[in-house]
């Protein structure tokens, strides 16, 4: 066992060197970090323990830990949200489960808020909730990686877009969260168009633009095409909602009640 | 260790498998496998959250190229276990192959699952078995089947048997070769059935062989394989399976299979066990080989010809009578033979090569059989042996065979004429009640003061409860041949007019039931004379009595009543009489002539006349499923305006359909189609005795549905009444299916759930019976109170306690108070005199059983309770409830039939199986009394006084009870005492006899204690529930010829006087303490001294003489010493 970790360690220390270095190749940190998994499954330790403790089990653990938290990070790098989630999903074994049996990582809060954002990116606003709901109350505000998120679904929720769109330069996630940010954009624009077909038949492309926040006409016009309105003379007109009517299940309520009937009369 | 595990540094439980499920979508595969592992190892806590990624599990399920798939099969499997989906879990289990651990027991989870995966393999490969000869009427298979119908046939998922065999392997490992057989049986895998009994594999056989090939292989390796080295439980195995195919297999076909199986083993082992055998062939119809075992062993050593004596005697209790005329045939001599036989035994062989000839040659169907019969008799004996010289195609032997095997079989045969003749008198049913009548008559205990107290309390114009006190008091002296009562009260009885007279003469028939040899002349009186006219009423009664004496062994009387039957003329009583009287003594003989006599009756249409026909004719072809019969029975209901008519005929198709289960479902569902809603009541009838003592669960439904959708109440009632025949032979299940029946708001409903609860739980005493029909004796509808005060005396009849306190003692108190209360309606106490005739029954030495120790149904028991169940539309009828009534007895015989002095040991105080305290005379007064006013305290007192009394005499019946035993106890252990040889055993018995003394004294002084066992008497009264505590005294002299079947001695060693001695003694010994193993009706016993003089049991004499007027008990016999020069 101890020959393995101490394998893994040092396979984990190159990869480490090599993600942290500024020209950072991706495809060796993915091989490597692939490898590392691998490594992993061998661990005994690992959830779901079960059997003796073994003397090296705090070491596999955390070695584990910090492993997930690089590769969700890299996975961001490479712009693959399903693996981040995956990623994520591993690690809260360890940030919940394991919270009293393990040091705190120095990780641990920025992961979390990077997975909140791309909640509030993906616009899963009921999701983001029971996240954050996971979260103590007290670092709500307190930890800046938790309060970023926090407040920008304040703001969207708020319909203050504006507010969204300055806090994308705050850079706090700057090489991480960019990514997300740019997400997060693209999710409000959608929500705008959406509320925009409701409440409006037709609309002066001028006025879309700035709704929409997008800087030129022809950005515009491809949107609208992918959202199926039409333009014409510079009027947008938003495609009608059909409504749904309301349809009473009559046959099969007087199916049911005759059977109920019968039935009742063969009780004996 | 453990206690590391915990303390372990805050290391808590996982709480989600979020992270495990994550890792299921990785694009590495060991890192998948590897998740299916973690997941494998906490699926029990997680499997809501796994649930939710099954898509993905069950992709790599699909994926044939991952290696880990049968891993998430098996994950797969638990989920869907947890959510519940049986079946998506049985598929994937299936999918994960060996990992799917069939011997991990403690597993909730794999023990759900092997139930499901057996069940869905019975299914399937019932289906394999049926889809050869597929029967198109199989209602309700077909239902299930309809579904996957055109999967018939095909061949059973190949994962499915793979996992199945597993279960078998891991059952045979573990030595639950019982579980494995229940399994084998349900999935009809004959080979796995063989394999269960006798620990071998069948080379070549495969699960989809089919049945008749297994059966062949069977055969074959019974042929070439030598007898099995038995476990010792092979014998048990095989009695066990025997009781399961009267149990539990519904399938006929497959039943048959089975049975000819089991005679194949039976052959195999080292002493083949010739009463099992017989029974199996007797159930499969095999007459041949019956016949041919009879003969074998009439041949064979002295012990052989008693277990020949057994085997007819059972056979004659359990066989229908158109088998036991069947075989009679077929081992009687042609006149040739015969003729030889008296002269040489060389003749004799001649014979049984003949026998054997005709065996194998001739094909003896049902035809055949009437053909037999159609030959008109003379004298039993006679018509048979010409009879059988008729039908026997086969030549005389030429005598140059029957030398040779005389030759070999040299000096063995001693007598064999005269063992033939003793094998005929038990195959003719002469013995056999003979012996019954003997028991009743010396054993009787009626307790003539309750008729006394009846016939006091009844108002004397009231006509119904007058023939309910004739009908009880036939049914309590039911054959004890003791009639002092209706001596006693001619001028009483003389009130019985019309067809009360029909009733009264007709009760005469069941009190001497069984009196062959005295019928005619007892009858004689009432019997239609040419010349002279006598009531007609007391001339069919008398007829009908007839009938009722010689039930089921019309032989004797056959050619009477035709004659009868021929000079009624138009005289509708005496016709109804003559018809049914046919019906009873011809039961089941199938026998053409008497079919069609009664046939014209019928074409007559008069009402009464054919209704008495109608049911005649079922009588005769009962069980035969005769579709000839059943067509023109059919017909002539829809062409005839009389509803009597038309009863009597559905009545009679059902009893045609007796025990025919599936082939009788054509028939049944025309009857139940019917618009006539008589025929319908005939149909519910027909499902009753087609399906009776199978508890197939599609008969059920079918009744149930009848029962609450029919329009018509006869109907329902009938059909609520049908389950109770049904489930007799499982009665403890038939008070839960009638509970929500019972509480109906339909009172015919009601009284056909008492109906229903009586019969299938009559003679049991059953608990949750009683306090069902208890419950319903208070119903507000009449006759639901008669039904239940009927039923509760068919459940408690001989049950045991019987002190005041008990069930029956509480029912018998109920009873009193509604025969006696002058407002209580008329029905109801019409149904409470019937009541206490039936608790009463046969001098109190019978119970009602519709199924033989073994789980057999008893056709008489079975057909007699069910036209019993019509007295509600037809009084007369009550009496056919006595073809119920078995005498509770124990009876040993010795080698020339007769009984001689014997006991054994009923390990159980004698107060928990005494009779019932008889009624005191004062309580006659008491009855009239009740007409004055009598405070409710002092009728309290009263009861507490007698309650007293009835202690103290019963204490002092028990002092003299002890005493009497322990004088006659003495008697065989002096015998015994003075055989060479045998002083240890000898002693062992005196000794044992001296600890029962001790007992009994301690008993009489201290009036607490009873003795732990009492010794009975041949001819004893052994109650059903007696029967687990019955042994052999240790050392008696003559031991039951069944034992327990362990390796014995060869019987052939038993040859020389002086070895035969040696060899009792060691016998002797092995049977101390043995268990007695045949538990009631007839024990041939083996005479462990033979050279000594026997002591022989004096006939008692018939008739009232045996039981006095007053009703004090019979004084004991005076102790006597038996000394060896006597």
């Amino acid at each position: 066992m101890e020959a393995k970790l101490r394998t893994a360690v040092t396979l984990f220390e190159a990869f480490k060197k090599e993600y942290d270095s500024p020209t950072c190749d991706v495809d060796k940190c993915t091989a490597m970090l692939n490898t590392l998994k691998l490594r992993m499954t061998e661990f005994t330790s690992l959830p779901p323990f079960s059997g003796p403790a073994s003397p090296t089990m705090q070491q596999e653990l955390m070695l584990a830990r910090e492993i997930l938290e690089h590769a969700a990070l890299l996975s961001i790098r490479m712009r693959d949200i399903p693996a981040f989630e995956r990623y994520v999903a591993q690690l809260k074994v360890y940030y919940n489960d394991f919270a009293t049996a393990l040091p705190m990582s120095q990780r641990q809060y920025p992961v979390l808020g990077l997975n909140l954002l791309r909640l509030l990116a993906q616009n899963r606003t009921a999701e983001f909730h029971t996240e954050l709901e996971l979260i103590p109350p007290a670092l709500h505000d307190a930890n800046i990686y938790i309060k970023y998120p926090t407040q920008l679904e304040q703001y969207i929720m708020e319909g203050s877009f504006n507010k969204v769109l300055n806090a994308r330069a705050d850079g706090l996630y700057s090489r991480e969260g960019e990514y997300f940010m740019s997400m997060l954009t693209e999710t409000v624009r959608e929500e705008i168009a959406t509320c925009s077909e409701k409440a409006y038949k037709s609309m002066s492309a001028e006025h879309a633009c700035n709704m929409l926040m997008l800087p030129t006409l022809p950005e515009l016009s491809a949107y609208v095409e992918q959202r199926g309105w039409t333009m014409s003379n510079g009027l947008i007109t938003f495609k009608q909602s059909s409504d749904k009517v309301l349809e009473l299940p009559s046959m099969r309520l007087i199916h049911e009640t005759l059977s109920y009937a019968k039935e009742l009369e063969r009780i004996v | 260790m453990s206690v590391a595990v915990q303390s372990a540094p805050g290391l808590p439980m996982i709480t989600s498998a979020s992270g495990m499920l994550a890792m299921l979508e990785e694009e590495q595969l060991e890192i998948k496998a590897y998740a299916l592992r973690t997941l494998n190892a906490v699926v029990d806590d997680f499997w809501a959250e796994i649930a939710e990624c099954l898509p993905e599990i069950e992709a790599l399920y699909e994926d044939e190229a991952f290696e880990a798939r049968q891993l998430a099969a098996l994950l797969a499997s638990k989920v869907f276990f947890q959510l519940g989906e049986l079946d998506d879990a049985l598929t994937y289990a299936l999918g994960a192959g060996a990992l799917f651990d069939v011997s991990a027991t403690s597993s909730e989870y794999v023990d759900a699952l092997l139930a499901k995966a057996i069940d869905e393999y019975c299914v399937q490969h019932v289906r394999l078995t049926d889809g050869q000869p597929r029967r198109a009427a199989d209602a309700d298979a077909d239902a299930d089947a309809a579904a996957g119908a055109d999967a018939a046939g095909a061949a059973v998922d190949p994962r499915l048997v793979a996992l199945v065999e597993r279960m078998f392997d891991s059952c045979f490992e573990r030595r639950q070769y019982k579980q494995a057989l229940g399994i084998a049986i349900e999935a009809r895998r004959l080979d796995v059935v063989y394999r269960a009994i006798t620990r071998e594999r069948l080379a070549a056989v495969t699960e989809a062989t089919p049945l008749a090939d297994i059966g062949a292989a069977a055969a074959a390796a019974a042929d070439a394989g030598a007898p099995i080295e038995s476990g010792a439980d092979t014998p048990a195995m095989l009695e066990h399976c025997l009781k399961a195919c009267g149990t539990t297999i519904g399938s006929r076909e497959f039943r048959a299979h089975v049975l000819r199986l089991l005679v194949t083993i039976y052959h195999r082992l080292p002493s083949p066990d010739y009463l099992g055998m017989s029974e199996c062939l007797g159930q499969l119809d095999d007459a041949h080989t019956v016949a041919a075992l009879l003969e074998k062993l009439m041949r064979g050593s002295g012990t052989e010809f008693l277990l020949a004596c057994q085997v007819a005697f059972d056979l004659v209790e359990n066989g229908t009578q158109r088998f036991v005329n069947r075989v009679t045939a077929l081992l009687l001599p042609p006149p040739a033979a015969a003729a030889a036989a008296s002269g040489a035994d060389g003749g004799a062989h001649g014979f049984g090569a003949a026998a054997n000839a005709a065996a194998a040659g001739a094909p003896a169907g049902a035809d055949d059989a009437m053909a037999v019969d159609a030959a008109p008799p003379a004298e039993p004996a006679a018509t048979a042996t010409a009879t059988a010289a008729a039908s026997s195609s086969a030549p005389p032997p030429p005598a140059t065979a029957a030398a040779a095997t005389a030759a070999a079989a040299g000096a063995a045969a001693l007598e064999p004429a005269s063992r033939e003749a003793k094998l005929m008198k038990i195959l003719s049913g002469e013995l056999p009640i003979a012996l019954h009548l003997e028991f009743l008559c010396r054993n009787n205990r009626t307790d003539l003061a309750i008729l006394h107290a009846m016939k006091a309390a009844v108002e004397p114009r009231n006509a119904l409860c007058h023939s309910a006190i004739v009908h009880a008091h036939a049914l309590m002296s039911a054959g004890t041949t003791s009639d002092v009562f209706l001596r006693d009260n001619l001028d009483w009885l003389a009130r019985a007019t019309n067809w009360a007279k029909f009733s009264a003469t007709a009760s005469l028939g069941v009190i001497h039931r069984g009196h062959h040899t005295q019928a005619m002349q007892l009858l004689k009186s009432y019997l239609p004379t040419a010349g002279l006219s006598a009531s007609p009423f007391s001339e069919g009664g008398a007829l009908y009595a007839l009938g009722l004496i010689h039930a089921n062994h019309g032989a004797p009387v056959r050619s009477y009543l035709l004659e009868a039957l021929r000079n009624a003329g138009s005289n509708d009583v005496v016709l109804h009489g003559a018809c049914l009287a046919l019906g009873l003594a011809l039961m089941a003989s199938e026998d053409a002539q008497a079919y069609d006599e009664l046939k014209a009756v019928l074409y007559n249409d008069s009402a009464i006349a054919g209704e008495a026909a109608a049911l005649g004719m079922g009588l005769v072809m009962a069980g035969s499923g005769s579709a000839r019969a059943c067509e023109e029975m059919i017909a002539y209901a829809h062409d005839t305006q009389h509803e009597k008519i038309i009863r009597a005929l559905a009545l009679g198709v059902a009893i045609v359909q007796y025990g025919r289960e599936g082939e009788a479902d054509g028939v049944i569902s025309s009857l139940l189609l019917d618009q006539d809603d008589i025929l319908r009541y005939g149909g519910a009838y027909a499902l009753a005795l087609a399906y009776a003592g199978t508890s197939t669960n599609g008969a059920v439904r079918r009744i149930l549905d009848i029962a609450v959708s029919d329009v018509s109440e006869n109907v329902r009632r009938a059909a609520v009444t049908a389950l109770g025949f049904v489930l007799c032979n499982n009665p403890a299940q038939c008070p839960r299916v009638v509970e929500l029946l019972a509480e109906s708001y339909n009172p015919h409903v009601r009284y056909g759930a008492t109906m229903a609860v009586g019969v299938a739980c009559a003679g049991t005493g059953n608990r949750d019976a009683c306090e069902m029909l208890r419950a319903m004796a208070t119903d507000s509808v009449e006759y639901v109170r008669q039904g239940a005060l009927i039923a509760q005396a068919l459940v408690l009849i001989q049950s045991s306690p019987q002190g005041p306190d008990s069930r029956a003692g509480q029912l018998r108190k109920q009873l009193d108070k509604a025969i006696s209360d002058k407002h209580e309606d008329a029905m109801t106490r019409f149904g409470a005199i019937l009541a206490s005739g039936l608790l009463e029954a046969g001098g109190r030495n019978v119970t009602i059983q519709l199924t033989s120790l073994n789980g057999h149904k008893k056709l008489p028991a079975i057909v007699g309770m069910a036209v019993f169940t019509n007295f509600w539309v037809w009084h007369p009828l009550v009496p056919f409830v006595s073809l119920a009534l078995t005498p509770t007895a124990l009876i040993g015989l010795n080698a020339d039939l007769k009984m001689p002095k014997w006991a054994f040991q009923s390990n159980a105080p004698p107060s928990t199986f005494a009779y019932p305290p008889p009624l005191r005379p004062e309580a006659k007064g008491k009855v009239a009394l009740v007409a004055t006013a009598v405070l409710s305290t002092s009728a309290k007192a009263k009861k507490a006084e007698r309650a007293k009394d009835a202690d103290k005499k019963q204490d002092k019946d028990k002092a003299e009870k002890a005493d009497v035993a322990m004088g006659e106890a003495g008697a065989p252990a002096d015998s015994d005492k003075a055989v060479a040889g045998k002083k240890a055993a000898a002693g062992a018995a005196s000794s044992a006899d001296a600890a029962a003394s001790k007992e009994t004294r301690v008993g009489a002084d201290g009036k607490e204690r009873e003795p732990p066992f009492q010794l009975l008497h041949n001819p004893a009264r052994v109650l059903p529930q007696q029967e687990g505590v019955l042994s052999v005294v240790p050392g008696s002299r003559y031991t039951p010829v069944i034992r327990e079947i362990a390796p014995r001695p060869a019987a052939g060693a038993a040859g020389a006087a002086a070895a035969g001695a040696a060899a009792a003694g060691a016998g002797g010994s092995s049977a101390a303490g043995d268990k007695l193993l045949r538990l009631s009706g007839f024990v041939l016993l083996d005479d462990t001294t033979p050279s000594e003089p026997q002591e022989l049991l004096e006939p008692a004499p018939t008739g009232g003489a045996s039981v006095p007027a007053n009703m004090e008990e019979p004084a004991p016999p005076a102790p006597f010493e038996f000394t060896e020069g006597a």
